[in-house]
Parts: structure tokens; sequence; C-alpha cells
């Protein structure tokens, strides 16, 4: 048995969080015309329009690495030699109308979370890993825990999330990531890569290049791929060559 | 059961008066800022819808509160998870969360680690002070299961809070 008293440093933290949670000025206004304008019976316009205007982007979530035991005699297999084609297999979310390409030298896990404002599609990496998804004992719910690892040369670690975004005024999910503009699958995106310390998990991770794509899917909408590489400048330049063909290679609604 | 309150006859004073901290609670429950704006704004405005019953209610703010936590659970039923990055995992619990420095991040990040019950159940006991019975009513199960969710978050908290106390400790070594 537990008792309050035996936890008042819990206690006060909690108080506190509770007292200091970052509420809009504007909420109780709005509780009041969202209740002056609900018909009887129906769903409120703010109901309606809840899922996208309490979404936000907090994805980012991590990637990780993963201890890569490998036994390939090949240090990058993600790498190509150069000369041969590298073989290419399909990954299909049918549920999320999604699919993409990537090495066969890569393996595939199916990124089981989801949150308000976050779903996981998928998991990549040059070798295989154990999920970091594990469902509950109760079975009510899977949480995805990743922590950073060691990536080894010529190593890459990838997820694809889709993500909902806070819609602002004359303002786009797009609008609000970073990277070059482009066009993926006839949708408007954008390419970064960039250092390692943008994304601290991947910096731990011994990763050495962050590659980011966002492919804007409707307004408030993103799905979304961080990929952190490791390796040699050589191996870097190749495997974002190859990061970035998986990525272009994104079909969505298929 | 049917006392009078003054915030019956004012449906509109009720909410400018609790809205802040009815969000304090949905934002410990779901840990996001958006996330608890819509689930405060969709319970006070169904609350509204039926302000007869609920402002002859003993206590309007705690019947909104477990509103709240029901439409919290409710909302969340079926397999979810979260992304949860941790840099180390917790392995040496302690006996007393209260004998680690706990700070505001770090318990908001820590509650973030618990399932949705567990959350619930924690925030019900240790912030308002509910005792098992109202926990388990709006919880839905028994007074032992109750103890049983509090007792198993205080050992991921302790868990977590210990593996936080050690990362500090090296950052500052």
């Amino acid at each position: 048995m537990t008792e309050p008293s035996r936890q008042p440093a819990l206690r006060g933290a909690l108080a506190e969080l509770e007292r200091t949670a970052p509420m809009p000025a504007d909420l109780p206004d709005r509780v009041l015309d969202g209740a002056a304008s609900r018909p009887p019976g129906h769903r409120s316009r703010w109901r309606r329009l809840a899922p996208l205007a309490a979404a936000v982007v907090v994805l980012v979530a991590a990637a990780a690495a993963a201890v890569i035991s490998s036994s390939r005699p090949n240090p990058a297999p993600g790498v190509p030699d150069g000369t041969a084609p590298t073989p290419w297999q399909t990954f299909v979310n049918q549920s999320m109308r999604f699919s993409l390409r990537y090495p066969i030298f890569w393996r595939a896990s199916p990124a089981r979370f989801q949150s308000e404002f976050v779903a996981g599609i998928v998991f990549l990496s040059t070798e295989h890993v154990p999920t970091p998804c594990h469902t509950s004992h109760d079975r009510r719910s899977v949480a995805c825990v990743i922590a950073p690892v060691r990536l080894d040369d010529g190593d890459v670690y990838i997820l694809w999330a889709a993500s909902s975004v806070l819609p602002k005024p004359r303002e786009t999910a797009l609008d609000r990531a970073s990277g070059r503009p482009t066009t993926i699958d006839g949708h408007r995106a954008k390419v970064d890569v960039t250092g390692p310390a943008q994304r601290r998990w991947c910096q731990q991770s011994d990763g050495a290049r962050i590659v980011e794509v966002s492919i804007a899917q409707g307004m408030h909408e993103l799905i979304q791929m961080d990929a952190c590489l490791a390796g040699s400048p050589q191996q870097l330049a190749a495997l974002t060559q190859i990061v970035l063909r998986s990525a272009r290679s994104v079909r969505l609604g298929s | 059961m049917a006392g009078q309150n003054a915030e019956q006859a004012s449906p509109d004073a009720f909410v400018r008066e609790h809205t802040r901290t009815l969000f304090g609670t949905a934002y410990l429950l779901t840990g996001d800022a958006h996330a608890a704006e819509e689930l405060v704004q969709d319970t006070l405005v169904a609350c509204l819808a039926k302000w007869d019953r609920v402002g002859r209610a003993q206590s309007p703010v705690a019947y909104v509160r477990r509103s709240v936590v029901h439409r919290f659970l409710d909302g969340r039923k079926g397999p979810r998870g979260r992304v949860v990055a941790v840099e180390q995992v917790p392995d040496q619990p302690v006996d007393d969360i209260a004998e680690i420095a706990v700070t505001r991040d770090s318990v908001q990040r820590m509650l973030g680690l618990l399932p949705d019950r567990q959350r619930a159940a924690i925030v019900l006991r240790y912030l308002y002070d509910w005792p098992d019975d109202e926990v388990a009513h709006v919880l839905g199960c028994r007074q032992a299961s109750v103890r049983s969710l509090i007792s198993r978050a205080l050992a991921s908290l302790r868990a977590a809070a210990v593996a936080g106390a050690e990362l500090e400790a090296e950052a500052q070594q």
C-alpha cells in the first residue's frame, strides 16, 4: 500500500506541472464559443477540426541505432561497390497507403507505434535489428523505446513516420520542415542533409550525417524520414545517394 | 449529491475559473499541450451541454475532472504507444522517489513512460488525493487493481528517477 504522504517530491512536481501547463490564454473563450455553436446531437465544428487543430509536430522522435553484429565480410553492406547495380525490394504499408523501395541489403521492421500526432511506418537499417517496439503485458499499449547504440561504418538507421501539424493561417506543415524544396511522387517535399549534431541520438550512435525528408500530404500532414548514417566521407556520400533514391521511390496512395 | 453550487448558475464562470486546472490535469495525462487542449475542450463542451446535471454535482470541478480522465482513457483504447527516447535503461530501483531530486521536467518525462491507466492513477492519487475507491470507479476496475497500478507505476518512476539521477551525476563529473 502506498500513501500519498510518502511521495512529497512527486506530489510537488505534479502540482508544479499542473500549475505551469502551457494553456493557451484563449482556451476558455474557445470552449464557450464551441459550446454556444454546438447544435444538439451534432459534433461541434471545433470537434470536427480537432484532429487537425490539435496536431503538432512531434515527430522526430528518434530513430536510433542498433548494435550491429554483422556476419557480412563487407563492413559497409549498404554501400554499393560502385559497379554492380544495387538490387532493391519493396516495403508496403497498405493501411497507410505507403510504399517505398530499399536496398535488398537493408532490413525493414514495421514501426508499430502511434501517438496522437505521430504514427510510425517503418524502420530501415543495414542489418537486422530487434524492433524497438514492445507490447505491454495487457496488450493494450505499445511502447517504442529507442536508445542510441553504436553504428558501424557503412550503417544506416532510418525511421519513416507520418505526423500531423498544428495548422496556422497561411502555413502548411511543409513550411515548417527544413531543407531544399523538391517533389516526390507528385507531392511537395523537402530534403535536408545535415551533420549529426542536429539529432542527439544520431550523434550518440556514432552517426556522421543526418538525412531528413519531409513529404507533404495535405495541408497539415507530413510523411517524414529521419536517417542516421555512419562511415567515411566516401561511404557517407554513397549512402546518402542510396537513402535519397529510396526516399524518392516513396509512393503515397498506392 | 445534489448540492447547489455557484457554478450551476454560471457555466461561463465555471469555465473561466476552472479551465486552467482542468487543462493541467489533461496535460499531466496526455503529456502534450495540444492533446490536452483538445481533451479539455471536448470535455467541457460536452459537460456544458448537460450543465443542469453537472452544475448540481457536489463538486462540479471533480465531476468534469472525472470526465476528462474518462475521455482520456476512452480515446486511447486499443494498441497505441509512444515514442520514448531514453539514454539509459533504468535498472536500479530505490525505495522512495522522494529521496531523489525530482524536477518538473524529469517527472514529465517519467510520466510519459507510464501506460495510460498507471499515469491516470498516479495523477489522481498523488495530485488530487483521490481514495482508492474513487480512482477505481473512474478507471473502471477494482480497488486492488488500483493499488497494483500505482505500485507498478511507482516502481517504474523510481527506476526512471534513478537512471536520470545517474545521468545527471555523470554529466556533472
